[in-house]
């Protein structure tokens, strides 16, 4: 039939935790303990899977290994083809590692094991969007991360305004994307995505598309014009869910971007690189802007992420070898730097559940280590150098360097704004007069100090030994530079 | 002489529905002189028995049908045409009536029906539609359409007591007469013009006289008018939002689902058989109404808040994208139709066994309010009922999405671009108020936390449960069986 891999296994873990689920029973405490639990493991043994994979996997190569491939409908090139290559890697240990830490800091108490079920459904879905080979695949998995979030979103149904904005914005960019991919599967009469590199559109066809699809992935990302989903929905769901939000879901854009469009239409993303730099550069400048006046405590973190995910877009359309491996290696930074802050936010309301900013003071009066953690991941948030963020800016500005002077210079403005954002927000929050709420809190147990260094050390060793990751990187993005070129070529030699 | 005649009837072509009719008359004669005591529990028990009998004669129909399922032939001097077009719908019709009569037998016996002659008209109504799929005429098909439609009548007329009912009864007898009328004044210009009703007498003609003719372009005009109307399709579905909010469930499904099955195939073998020639005149027509079903079922039902009106809407919609498929005449369109018109049949059988269940545990749901919290006290059949309308939905990877997947690939493959973007912008609208519902079902309800799960294990093996695992199984599973189902749909020769 087919073979089983182990990456099969890997991807299906979670569902095989939620049938193990399904059979407990108990009060809503047991059994919201034991999801909690059963499911951490699971990501733990994932995780274990991954480094597995990282040390089994053949870095040089940029063809897909472990493949698992099942043919649903030979006519439609309908087919279940997962594989992995060394972006997808990256992108699913990063996936891995934060449902862990969700799991493991996720309140029992709070959420029943339905919650929990729900999450696990998730994780194979966000797995299964990274490990998909098969653009229908790709689709099926992308979309119904859209439905899962909806339904974790809070829990009443008498005001879901930001849901219902959530779910029409997302669901209207992965309906034009379908579009777009069923048409690009009928043209090239195959549904995978090494096809894609291949692929021949006419020159209407092209652009078409390509305004599709960038539509699509911009909406996913929060570019400037489809940021609006952003904040509203950040505001209205737990801290937990941002993280995965922020961390994972934004990169689906990026993924998108990366592994559909730019090999798929080189051409017209060479002719509208000019138009994707100006947004995705105002979205940088207007979002740390925006950063600055937020109060709310989610509002911050979504458009201080949005602002950075705008510099890994543009960085993306630059189109040159050293700042799309920037770019590439700037979503892995982003999503661990998200994740760290993120959850320095979840140690706060662990201990106490405060909105804005403006409640929350002079932390450091209690929690020193706290204090002390939280400065690593503002550093990275700053792109200090020693921090992997730093690697990330430093090449996608040196690879738009030769791509164009101004449009470099403004990025580089746009870091020094998230560096003054983050400052200050830092200053706010841990130094100056304590308020009263800071008075009950305690400082980091063991388990919290553990994974947030964890996370530290993981943020500075990306940024003081990146070779090894931007190896694993290197081969996918001179497939996409060359066939880049190769077209360029073509089109210069015809005129 | 004699011979000749009797020869060219060919009686094998109606072997299942000469066995139906000679049964079912067995049966209503049964019915008629049996004598049961006059005790409720004795009259309770003939009744049960007798509803059982009904069942066992459609499956040793659906036993026939399949037994002449793979020969072509035309029988009755060319009023009956048998092939594995119609074959394949005859399956479909006769396993949907055996699955709406098994989930709607316990709401039937609570609610509706004490006498045995409900039953056998009802099977009376089923062998009109089964005879509708196999005409090879203009006649036929009327004949058959008032055969199917005329129990139907005396079925609804047993809710006379209630004023919504009465109005329901009213406007669905004039307006269907009005249609059929419609109907018979296209089929007397086609008559007129051509010399014959027969389907293949007046293809050969069509095709040897091409010329455009305003008359039969109004007579082909009325016919697909009269059919759209019997199919809901938009601007003539206004009668359905009325007339399925004042009939019981069962009338509601069996008109839902096995009426458009069997009206569906009439009108794509009217246009792909006799009218094929003029495909210039009526592709506009069926292009029209698809898009227009398609966003004014959407728009129209935003605002709804019954149940009924709802999935009435949704119906339109459903039946908006089969009308895509008549647009081309290929082998995919003829697994595409088959395919979809199933995976619609089935989630609302499945939408109605539910809703049919609810109301026979107390829970009377009018509104989608009524549903509100309602996974607390029916935790599976809220996850079956978001199911299913998450299929309806196109929500991936359910059923229902595959059968989008299928009609977008065919619009995309034959460059109706416009087309495809509309109906897949518009399915943006659908899943607001699909997802609100499933969004309604599983939030808490503000008025009884303190309740129980009511389903309990003793009740699990009912008809009705049984028939919900056959349609939750083929809705959530489609995506994998897709290769042997397909492989069974698609052994037919177009004619």
């Amino acid at each position: 039939m087919f073979s089983i891999s182990l990456l099969f296994i890997s991807l299906f873990l979670p569902v095989i935790t939620i049938i193990i689920l399904l059979f407990s029973k108990g009060s809503f405490q047991q059994t919201s303990h034991n999801a909690r639990v059963i499911s951490f493991i699971a990501s733990l043994v994932n995780l274990l899977m991954c480094v597995y994979f990282f040390i089994k996997i053949d870095s040089i190569s940029s063809s897909y290994q472990f493949v698992t491939n099942y043919v649903f409908y030979d006519q439609l090139h309908l087919s279940f083809s997962i594989g992995l290559d060394n972006i997808s890697l990256l992108f699913i240990t990063i996936t891995n590692m934060l449902f862990a830490i969700v799991f493991l800091f996720s309140d029992h108490k709070k959420f029943s094991h339905n919650f929990y079920i729900i999450l696990l459904l998730l994780q194979f879905v966000i797995l299964g969007t990274f490990l998909s080979i098969n653009l229908f695949l790709f689709y099926v998995f992308f979309e119904s991360s859209v439905f899962l979030v909806f339904f974790l979103m809070n829990k009443s149904h008498t005001n879901m305004y930001a849901q219902y904005k959530f779910l029409l914005f997302n669901v209207l960019g992965s309906l034009l994307m379908f579009v777009g991919i069923v048409f690009i599967v009928f043209i090239n009469q195959d549904a995978s995505m090494q096809s894609l590199f291949n692929s021949h559109f006419s020159n209407t066809q092209q652009n078409i598309l390509w305004f599709g699809l960038f539509f699509a992935f911009a909406i996913k990302s929060g570019i400037f014009p489809f940021h609006i989903w952003v904040s509203d929905t950040y505001s209205n769901s737990e801290n937990l869910i941002n993280m995965i939000l922020s961390g994972i879901l934004i990169k689906f854009g990026i993924y998108g971007l990366l592994r559909i469009v730019l090999p798929a239409l080189p051409i017209p993303s060479m002719n509208y690189a000019h138009l994707v730099s100006w947004l995705s550069l105002i979205t940088a400048m207007f979002a740390l802007t925006v950063a600055f006046t937020k109060d709310n405590i989610k509002s911050f973190i979504a458009y201080f992420s949005l602002g950075h995910v705008g510099i890994i877009v543009f960085g993306l359309f630059a189109l040159t070898t050293q700042s799309i491996e920037g770019a590439i290696y700037q979503s892995f930074n982003h999503s661990i730097f998200i994740i760290g802050l993120i959850l320095m936010f979840v140690f706060i309301e662990r201990r106490v559940v405060v909105n804005n900013f403006s409640e929350l003071r002079g932390v450091i009066t209690k929690m020193p280590i706290f204090a002390c953690l939280l400065m690593v991941v503002v550093l990275a948030g700053m792109s200090i150098p020693g921090t992997n963020t730093f690697i990330g800016e430093f090449l996608i500005l040196q690879g738009a360097f030769s791509y164009s002077v101004k449009f470099d210079i403004v990025t580089t403005f746009s870091v020094v704004l998230s560096a003054a954002v983050i400052l200050t927000m830092y200053k706010k929050l841990v130094y100056g007069v304590p308020t009263n709420n800071v008075s009950a809190m305690v400082d980091l147990k063991l388990i919290e100090i553990l994974i947030a260094l964890i996370i530290g050390i993981i943020i500075i060793v990306m940024g003081i030994f990146p070779q090894i990751f931007l190896d694993l990187i290197h081969p996918f993005t001179t497939k996409v530079v060359d066939i880049i070129k190769a077209k360029s070529i073509i089109i210069n030699n015809v005129f | 002489m004699n011979e000749t005649a009797l020869t060219s009837i060919k009686w094998i072509s109606i072997l299942p529905e000469g066995y139906m009719l000679v049964s079912l008359l067995v049966m209503l004669l049964y019915g008629v002189f049996h004598k049961t005591k006059s005790d409720i529990n004795s009259q309770i028990k003939f009744l049960d028995k007798y509803f059982f009998i009904g069942v066992m004669l459609v499956v040793l129909g659906l036993v026939l049908v399949c037994s002449i399922s793979y020969i072509s032939i035309i029988g009755f001097n060319s009023l009956i045409a048998i092939d594995s077009f119609s074959s394949t719908f005859k399956i479909i019709l006769f396993i949907s009536v055996i699955l709406i009569l098994l989930g709607s037998k316990e709401y039937l016996f609570n609610n509706i029906i004490f006498n045995y002659e409900y039953i056998v008209v009802l099977l009376f109504s089923f062998l009109g539609l089964s005879l509708l799929i196999s005409a090879n005429d203009f006649l036929m098909v009327f004949v058959a359409m008032e055969f199917a439609s005329l129990p139907f009548y005396l079925l609804a007329i047993n809710g006379r007591y209630s004023v919504t009912n009465n109005q329901a009864i009213l406007k669905y007898f004039i307006l269907s007469l009005v249609a059929t009328g419609m109907f018979l004044y296209g089929v007397s210009f086609v008559y007129g013009y051509t010399g014959s009703t027969s389907f293949s007498d007046i293809k050969t003609f069509l095709f040897n006289n091409s010329e455009n003719n305003l008359l039969l372009d109004f007579a082909m005009l009325m016919i697909i008018i009269s059919l759209a109307f019997k199919l809901s399709l938009a601007p003539f579905h206004m009668w359905v939002i009325d007339v399925y909010s004042g009939l019981n469930y069962t009338l509601t499904l069996i008109l839902n689902t096995v009426f458009k099955l069997a009206f569906a195939f009439v009108l794509v073998k009217i246009l792909w058989l006799p009218f094929y020639a003029m495909l210039n005149n009526w592709w506009y027509i069926i292009y029209a109404l698809s898009i227009a079903s398609i966003i004014i079922g959407y728009i129209g039902a935003i605002f709804q808040r019954n149940i009924i009106k709802i999935i009435a809407y949704s119906g339109v919609v459903q039946m908006g994208f089969l009308a895509i498929n008549i647009l081309v005449k290929n082998n995919l369109s003829v697994v595409s139709l088959s395919l979809f018109i199933l995976i619609y049949i089935i989630a609302n059988i499945g939408i109605f066994t539910i809703l049919m269940q609810l109301y026979n545990n107390g829970k009377k749901v009018n509104t989608i309010d009524d549903l509100v919290g309602i996974y607390k006290q029916h935790p599976y059949y809220s996850f079956m009922l978001s199911m299913f309308f998450m299929s309806l939905a196109g929500i991936p990877p359910l059923a229902g999405f595959i059968g989008k997947l299928f009609v977008i690939y065919l619009a995309i493959v034959n460059k109706y671009y416009v087309l495809a973007i509309i109906a897949v912008i518009a399915s943006l609208i659908g899943m607001f108020y699909y997802i609100r519902i499933v969004k309604y079902i599983y939030s808490a309800s503000n008025v009884d936390d303190n309740s129980k799960q009511l389903e309990k294990r003793a009740e699990i093996f009912s008809f009705a449960h049984v028939v919900l695992l056959i349609c939750i199984v083929f809705t959530t599973g489609l995506i994998l069986l897709l290769k042997p189902i397909t492989a069974l749909i698609s052994q037919v020769n177009l004619f």
